[in-house]
This record gives structure tokens, C-alpha cells and sequence, in this order.
């Protein structure tokens, strides 16, 4: 049924021919990016090593029961965000470790992801460590009225916040605004590092309520330190958050609730 | 004749020309070998249009929040496939440049959408010109970020790493010329980033690679001997502390160059 043109088919853009033909299959747009999630994942959490070559096309399109153009589709999202590389006669291989970019959401997603994730909220907040106070003093001394009103908000919206999501989010968007007032462009990307780790937190720690006042605490610190331009207390107030959060890390590794 | 020569391609052999180098080992900016940059480029219409369109976006022609020209009008600049410009625009989407929508079209998005982090984005964002706010935030950057790698790198450097910081500090030292300098004074960095052993800092080496490149290349002080000694005679002190074990040293060695270099680039005032 499918056309299914070999191997030599030398880059020719071919028009998708084959989705669409049989009900069963997977269809739609987001199909090639449903597959480049699933390749990615497998890649990142380690069954395909870096310089292994990856299975064919063919072999993708039978695994997961779609067409051919959609895994091609999907080959080249995760080429674009250099977890493979293509050669010819080759195939696609598995680029070396250090060249995969973690900052990329969906990377960092995959990784994040992958079966030890005490591990992955370690080494984020290793990197936390090392930013996010210098970002909190940059902010005290650059910040904007409207920066620091972004801030403001967030930081109240979160004390309110009755549902955890909705806490969480709130919590996502006042670092954001943090890392924006340091007026500098090269650390707003680090935002997605964080964005992760709290919904990491989120899936697997409940926090009781007196927990929750205490965190809320420490952030009201940062906001005002923040406000009234004390860089070094600001980035106390930032490393006393972050030891608070190594110790939730550390509670949750004592007494796994069990995933959903 | 260079009017017909495809950006990257012409970008890389002035490169050659410029460094009086030929051969695949030449390594561009953003540390490809050349081989490779030419392969790449030829291979891809789409890849240069995005490249055309993100430089574009960049330097303002596209202004934020202003709509992309229609896709006809681009169809007829690039002349190329209309699958192989939707390529484009999905890619530059993908990147958080533009963002399109049935019936409004397709806008662009202001810069604090734009993913930086992006190999590709970052460099754009180099060949559009780098500013004195650029170079100060990279500043910034590198005061936080390699201090604390340098002191991670003194607890857990494995032989491999040390062996291969001990090469990079020889080879600095023997430098033939300024070029060999820059790259090599690269390598030595980046080596540190992936021996703090954590995974996220080694990626961050990757991204801001290109932007270092850019800023050695600036600071580098190979035509002052008197200096280039000192840098050298400093790098080596980042790799014995290391080799020590020594964090809090290690950590204040690296400071002392990350700072000299911002002196040298002239971003910030001894």
C-alpha cells in the first residue's frame, strides 16, 4: 500500500504520501512530534548510546505504526536540537553527550524525565546555587518599577494561591520575573532549568500546609530585598530558599510517594 | 561572483582567506570544523533563508510584535520552495522568533521570547553584532558560572579530564598563533565546564561556546608578550589547583582570568 521508497532516496523532499491511508495509523500534525518525543526520551534516557546508530526509518514506521514521513519529520526535530546527527549511507547517529542541548524544553523535559530523578533535581540545584543569587542581586540593583511590580505580583499570588498548580505556577513565573529584572539577556534562558525542577517538585511532593507558609515566608524575603535594592541580602534570601528546597528534595528521597 | 555565493559559504572562505589556513581542521567560529560549516550549508536552502530571516529579526528589519512579510513577497527574495520556506518558518517558530496564526499571519515575537539559548539564535545573534550590554551579560555569566565549575572540577576531575586540562595549558603555552590561542584558550574552558561534572553546565559551555569565541578573540592577548605570559602562566594556575584538589583556589584562579579577559576585552575598567 505505502510507497515506500528505500534508503537511496537521496533527501528529495517527498510529499507524505502515506498517513492518512489506513485508520489505524497515528494521524495528524502532531504525530511526528508525538514520535520525536518518544525517540528523544529513549535517547536521552540511554538505550541508544552516544555514536550508536539509531534504528532506520522503516524500522521506527513499523515500531510505532505510522508513516515514514512522520518519523523523518521527527528525526529532524531532535537533529535540530543535536541529539543526532545524519550521515550518509550511515544513518542517524547519536551525537556525544555534551553536544545535546539541555536548555532546549523538551531535552531538558526528557532528561528530567529519566529514571533517576533525585539526581536530576540535584544537579539543577547545583546549577540553581550558582545563578539564581547573583540573579536576585543584579535584579536588586537594575530592576524596573514594573520589573519589580511583576515580582510583587507573582510573589502574592502564590501566598494565595489555594490549589498546589496554581501555587506552582505562581512560583514558576516569580523567578521568571527575578531572572528578567537582572537586565541580563543570558540568563532569562536559564528560566526553563527552574520552570523544570518546580514541576518536578510539583509531581512528587505534597507539602503540608506549615511547610507551604514557611516557603511562601522565604520567598516574601526575596521580594523584599528585592524592593528595597539590598543586593547581598538578596542573595542570602535566595540561598535560604534554595536549602529549604534541598531539604524537601532530600524528604522526598526518604519517603517516595508513590508516582500516580 | 561573491553575490552568488551563498552566505555561509562565503562567510567560510573568508574565514580562510582571512587566516591564511586551508583544509578540514580549520575550525570556524562556534568551533565547527570548516569542512563541516561548507558541507552543511550547501546542503540546506532552507538553512540559509532561516539564517537570512533570524539575522533579519535580530538587527530589527523585522521589528517585534510587526508582522513577517507575507509569504509570497519572501518566496520571491529567496527564491526557493514553499515547502522549504514553511521549513524555515517552522524552524525560526520552533525557536521563539515568530509565531503564526490562522487568519492574523505570522508576527514576530519580541526578543524576550527568542530561545538565546539556542546554538543557532546565539550565533545569529553574534553575526548581528555584539554590543557593549552583550558583552558585559556574558561577564556576568562567566562570574557566577565558572568560579563555582572550577571549584566542582577540583572535587571530582577524573585523570581523563585532568590529563586532558594538563595538554590544553601546554598547548596554550606553545601557541603558534593568535588563532591557535583563542581555540585552544576555548578548549580549556569548555574542558573545565564538563569536568565540574555537572551535566547542565557542560551545555551551557555548548550554547555560549560561540560567544566565547567572540569574546577571546577580543581579549586575546597574544600581541603583548609581556601579557600573553601572564594569561598563560594564569590558565596554568587554574590547572594545578585543579590537579590539587584544591576548590577555593581553583575557584579564585579562574576568577582572576575570567576577569582579566573582561579588562583585556574592554568591558569593564581595572
Amino acid at each position: 500500500m505505502a510507497i515506500d521508497d528505500d534508503t537511496t532516496s537521496g533527501g528529495v523532499d517527498a510529499e507524505d504520501s502515506t498517513s492518512g491511508m489506513s485508520a489505524s495509523r497515528l494521524m495528524g500534525p502532531s504525530v511526528h512530534a508525538a514520535i520525536a518525543n518518544e525517540i528523544g526520551m529513549r535517547i536521552v534516557r540511554g538505550d541508544y548510546p552516544p555514536g550508536t546508530v539509531l534504528p532506520n526509518e522503516a524500522k521506527w514506521s513499523e515500531t510505532f505504526n505510522v508513516s515514514r514521513s512522520a518519523v523523518r519529520e521527527a528525526i529532524k526535530i531532535l537533529m535540530a536540537k543535536s541529539l543526532l546527527s545524519s550521515r550518509p549511507k550511515v544513518g542517524s547517529r547519536v551525537e556525544p553527550r555534551e553536544r545535546w542541548n539541555l536548555f532546549d524544553r523538551d531535552v531538558l523535559g526528557w532528561y528530567a524525565a529519566s529514571p533517576n530523578r533525585e539526581k536530576f533535581l540535584k544537579t539543577v540545584q547545583e546549577l540553581r546555587y550558582i545563578v539564581e543569587p547573583e540573579a536576585a542581586a543584579m535584579a536588586a540593583e537594575r530592576r524596573s518599577e514594573q520589573q519589580m511590580k511583576d515580582i510583587a505580583d507573582t510573589c502574592r499570588e502564590m501566598g494565595e494561591a489555594k490549589a498546589l498548580v496554581v501555587r506552582t505556577a505562581a512560583d514558576t513565573r516569580f523567578h521568571m520575573a527575578i531572572l528578567r529584572a537582572s537586565g541580563n539577556e543570558l540568563l532569562v534562558p536559564l528560566g526553563v532549568l527552574i520552570e523544570s525542577a518546580l514541576e518536578q517538585l510539583f509531581i512528587y511532593v505534597t507539602m503540608e500546609q506549615r511547610d507551604l507558609q514557611h516557603a511562601t515566608k522565604l520567598h516574601q524575603d526575596i521580594e523584599r530585598e528585592i524592593r528595597l535594592r539590598r543586593p547581598a541580602a538578596a542573595r542570602q534570601a535566595v540561598r535560604r530558599l534554595l536549602k529549604n528546597t534541598d531539604e524537601v528534595i532530600a524528604g522526598t528521597a526518604r519517603s517516595p510517594k508513590p508516582a500516580a | 561572483l561573491t553575490a552568488a555565493l551563498p552566505a555561509p559559504i562565503l562567510e567560510a572562505w573568508l574565514f580562510v582567506l582571512d587566516s591564511g589556513r586551508l583544509g578540514e581542521s580549520v575550525i570556524m567560529p562556534g568551533g565547527k570544523r570548516l569542512f563541516d560549516r561548507v558541507q552543511e550549508a550547501s546542503r540546506s536552502a532552507h538553512g540559509l533563508v532561516t539564517r537570512s530571516l533570524g539575522i533579519d529579526i535580530i538587527t530589527g528589519r523585522f521589528a517585534p510584535g510587526g508582522p513577517l512579510p507575507a509569504e509570497d513577497d519572501l518566496l520571491r527574495r529567496f527564491g526557493i520552495s514553499r515547502t522549504a520556506l514553511r521549513e524555515s518558518l517552522k524552524t525560526l517558530a520552533a525557536k521563539g522568533m515568530i509565531q503564526s496564526k490562522t487568519r492574523v499571519g505570522t508576527r514576530v515575537l519580541p526578543a524576550s521570547y527568542w530561545n538565546m539559548f539556542d546554538p543557532d539564535v546565539m550565533s545569529w545573534r553574534l553575526e548581528a553584532g555584539v554590543d557593549a550590554s552583550f558583552l558585559l551579560s556574558l561577564y556576568e555569566i562567566r562570574s557566577a558560572l565558572e568560579p563555582a565549575a572550577a571549584a566542582l572540577a577540583a572535587d571530582r576531575r577524573g585523570d581523563s579530564d585532568l590529563a586532558r586540562l594538563g595538554a590544553l595549558a601546554d598547548e596554550m603555552a606553545a601557541a603558534a598563533d593568535r588563532e591557535s590561542f583563542v581555540v585552544t584558550d576555548l578548549a580549556f574552558h569548555k574542558a573545565i565546564l564538563t569536568a565540574s561534572g555537572n551535566p547542565l553546565m557542560q551545555s551551557i559551555g555548548s550554547v555560549i561556546e560561540a560567544a566565547l569565541m567572540a569574546a577571546f578573540r577580543r581579549s586575546a592577548p597574544y600581541d603583548d608578550q609581556e601579557r600573553l605570559a601572564r594569561s598563560v602562566a594564569e590558565h596554568r594556575a587554574i590547572y594545578e589547583a585543579i590537579a590539587a584538589a584544591d576548590s577555593a583556589l581553583a575557584a579564585e584562579a579562574m576568577r582572576r582570568v575570567v576577569r582579566q579577559g573582561a579588562i583585556n576585552g574592554g568591558v569593564i575598567t581595572a
